[in-house]
């Protein structure tokens, strides 16, 4: 099989052919025509399961590739396979599909305010199904309405079940924004600076959770983070953009901490504005 | 104007309850045509605003339509539904339907697009339908500016269902327009204070309802 992982130092993650549950290959976004590219030549890939981080300053184009994985934002060059199927030439109503099986964690946790944590919990399911029973946990079926509960009750917030979601505090929101995406059942979880907006108690207790979580149900993680300590302790592979291009592409347990702190710091930072 | 003003008083109660009748039937007009006009404004507002309809084109199409059912007054929509329905209340609701339909129209398809975009990207990420998404990302959350938008146009509309009657839309205004010409200012007075109790408590309960609203939403926020 395939094995991107082209940088010289460089070992592959897991057994060489085990299945990929994300593949990225020279991937190229340049937003205006004339300017230069944001990135280009971005591969990796991601073996089911497993979790990748990915660092990189401010303005490198990390919420960027995360959205071309799933074609939120169209890539202008390179490939993406999701599980192995390419995701260029999908219709419409396929590439909805796609991503009903991909969820989506940001760093403000967009939920909807005046509804419950329980309604807000339930609309993960609109992924896998449609209609008014998807719609407000009133008019859904005492089945939909348990498995929300148990997502919520796994992210500790059972109690808070019908309270209006713009009375929660910004880490109990990111519970609940978790517990959605784990509504979905999704076979990977993206995750943009998920702890970005929390205080550092909070930031690590989601981080635990979205990865216990996550490995539990055996879904592929791939986060991004603004913490060394995070990356390292929850991703099993990291990748570093920098300066248009992926400069770090290493298993978490090859990089140490200082290392990647200086990956921040030993080249100006790239931010185009 | 003083002589009519001096023959005003005292208002004569001789055709008081014909009046109450009319009365009612123009508040009737008013909320009829502001319910169905509220109804139907839902469905063109969600076409006409950016983040709902389904496309450019589309837009452009509903935004039109609202802007020329906005743009003709009232008084001449009714004249039209006179012309073609007949004399009488039905044609006065019409035009108090178009003249909602205009009002609502733009400021529901204005509070559509002021809602956070956050919620409903995030949904699309996921790959929910745009029906799903407006239901619960762009509803909820437009559900009290529309609700102000509507009793405003409630208020609009009982103050214009009063002038309709002049032209033979049906309610009150046909009984003032008769007590003009019969030069009975003192009926007209009873009208015109009839008309202004009206207004008023209308106003009065959509005002309530409105700041009842406001404060519910601050006790959620
Ligand atoms: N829709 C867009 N149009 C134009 N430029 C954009 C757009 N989105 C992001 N950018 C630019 O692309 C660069 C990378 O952005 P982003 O992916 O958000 O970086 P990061 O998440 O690493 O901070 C930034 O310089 C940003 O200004
Ligand atoms: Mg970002």
């Amino acid at each position: 099989m395939y094995s991107p992982d082209k940088l010289p130092g460089d070992r592959p993650v897991a057994a060489l052919n085990a299945p990929k549950a994300v593949r990225v290959q020279d991937l190229r976004k340049q937003f205006s025509p004339a300017g230069s590219a944001i990135f280009e030549g971005i591969t990796f890939s991601i073996p089911c399961g497993a979790s990748l981080a990915i660092i990189g300053p401010n303005g490198a184009g990390k919420s960027t590739l995360l959205k071309c994985c799933v074609r939120l934002i169209e890539p202008d060059g390179g490939k993406v396979w999701i599980h192995d199927k390419q995701i260029s030439g999908l219709s419409r109503a396929k590439l909805r599909r796609l991503r009903n099986q991909i969820g989506f964690v940001f760093q403000k946790h967009q939920l909807i305010p005046e509804l419950s944590a329980l309604t807000n919990v339930l609309h993960g399911a609109l992924a896998r199904g449609t209609g008014p029973r998807y719609w407000f946990q009133a008019l859904a079926p005492l089945e939909l309405r348990q498995r929300a509960m148990h997502y919520l009750s796994q992210v500790g917030l059972s109690d808070l079940a019908i309270r209006p979601c713009s009375q929660l505090s910004g880490g109990q929101s990111q519970r609940v924004a978790i517990a959605r995406a784990l509504m979905q059942e999704p076979k990977i979880l993206l995750a943009d600076e998920p702890t970005a907006s929390l205080d550092p108690r909070a930031a690590s207790e989601i981080m635990t959770l979205l990865h216990r979580l996550t490995q539990e149900s055996g879904i592929t993680l791939m986060f991004v983070s603004h913490h060394m300590e995070h990356a390292k302790e929850y991703g099993d592979h990291i990748i570093g953009l920098k300066n248009r291009s992926l400069q770090l592409n290493r298993p978490a347990k090859s990089v140490d901490l200082r290392e990647l702190k200086s990956f921040f710091s030993e080249t100006p930072l790239y931010a185009a504005s | 104007m003083g002589i009519i003003v001096g023959e005003m008083i005292p208002p004569a109660t001789d055709r008081f309850f014909p009046m109450l009748d009319a009365i009612l039937v123009t508040f009737q007009m008013a909320l009829v045509g502001t319910v169905f006009g509220v109804i139907l404004s839902l469905p063109l507002a969600l076409l006409a605003a950016q983040n709902t309809t389904p496309s450019a084109f589309v837009r452009h199409l509903a935004r039109g339509l609202i802007s020329f059912f906005r743009t003709v007054p009232d008084l001449a929509w009714a004249l039209f539904f006179v012309a073609s329905v007949g004399l009488g209340p039905f044609a006065g609701t019409l035009a108090l339907l178009i003249d909602t339909i205009g009002f609502c129209g733009r400021f529901f398809a204005e509070t559509i697009e002021e809602v956070d975009a956050g919620p409903n990207d995030a949904l699309t990420a996921i790959g929910v339908r745009a029906t799903d998404r407006i239901a619960v990302a762009i509803l909820p959350s437009a559900l009290p500016g529309m609700t102000a938008s509507s009793l405003f146009a409630l208020e609009k509309s009982v103050r214009s269902s009063v002038v309709l009657g002049l032209v033979g839309a049906g309610g009150i205004g046909a009984e003032l327009a008769v007590s003009m010409e019969m030069f009975r200012y003192d009926q007209a007075a009873t009208i015109i204070l009839m008309i202004f109790i009206l207004v008023l408590a209308v106003e009065q309960l959509s005002g309530k309802t409105r700041s009842t609203l406001l404060n519910l939403r601050k006790t959620n926020v």
